[in-house]
């Protein structure tokens, strides 16, 4: 009984829960090679919530939101990695990439294991997470710490896609009684 | 006008077509925002939407009546306006756009 009930709370708090916002916090040092793997991980981590919505969900604006991520997040990709090979940069792994492949995986998780309504607050809270802490660390860590002009101007913008899409996912959130 | 070299013959029809005695106004699609936001225009005319961002965006009236299609960066695409109308980008449902248009009836 008490398992039973622990779950049940513990389930929201692991899908808010973002190691992103501890990121950004620390201010780690990151080199531009570094920020540019940690921008492109960034959106494929969402690009993949995505995908698990589109198999998942059969609410439409939940299908159109997912569509939208899927799409602009490759779009930020493409520009990305345009970027670093004009550049003759090559992305270089680090704890901040390498610690939201290890949330991703328990979200992804976590997400699979919902079904009906339920997985669609589930999903779009954690958009709704997932959006604040990256456009923390994008402003206050990897704009701040980027020194190339043109990876900055890029990081830059990013930032209104990003805080359109946590607005999109607050409506979303807020019509489906998702809010925290 | 530079504004209609930058249209993408793509996304315009016979009917679209630019005429010279139509004027021609322009929004652009940047930052996420459709700027002007509120489009003030003189009787009928011809708008053209210019996207400048890196994402894929789309024009369509909140009524249903009109409506683009999606345009990749660095596409436009034109309607000639002869209502007043709010829009959207269906894909970014926050983004939102007025379009006023005055008729010369309606100035008294």
């Amino acid at each position: 009984m008490f398992t039973k009930l622990f779950a049940g709370i513990a389930m929201p708090m692991l899908l808010s829960f973002t190691p992103l916002l501890a990121v950004a916090q620390q201010k780690p040092q990151l080199s531009d090679p570094e920020i540019a793997s940690v921008a492109v991980t960034a959106n494929q981590v969402d690009i993949a919530y995505a995908r698990i919505a589109l198999q998942k969900s059969h609410d439409p604006d939940i299908r159109n939101f997912a569509q939208t991520m899927q799409r602009d997040h490759q779009s930020v990709i493409k520009q990305a990695t345009a970027l670093v090979q004009k550049l003759h940069v090559t992305p270089k792994d680090n704890a901040v990439s390498q610690s939201l492949r290890t949330q991703e995986a328990k979200t992804s998780k976590a997400l699979k294991a919902k079904t009906g309504k339920a997985f669609d607050q589930a999903y779009i809270q954690n958009e709704v997470s997932y959006h604040e802490a990256v456009i923390n660390t994008v402003e206050n860590v990897l704009i701040p710490e980027a020194q190339n002009g043109e990876l900055k101007g890029l990081l830059q913008q990013v930032l209104p896609v990003l805080k359109e899409h946590l607005q999109h996912a607050q409506a979303i959130a807020e019509k489906l009684g998702a809010t925290k | 006008m530079a504004v209609p070299l930058l249209l993408d013959a793509c996304h315009s029809t016979p009917q679209q077509a630019l005429s010279r005695e139509t004027p021609t106004d322009t929004v652009w699609i940047r930052g996420l925002k459709f700027v002007p936001d509120t489009l003030y225009l003189s009787g009928e005319s011809r708008v053209v939407f210019i996207n400048q961002d890196m994402v894929v965006h789309n024009v369509k009236s909140l009524d249903s009546s009109w409506g683009s299609p999606n345009l990749p960066s660095d596409s436009s695409w034109s309607f000639l306006m002869q209502q007043s109308a709010a829009y959207q980008c269906t894909l970014h449902p926050t983004m939102r756009g007025w379009i006023i248009v005055q008729h010369a009836d309606s100035k008294h």
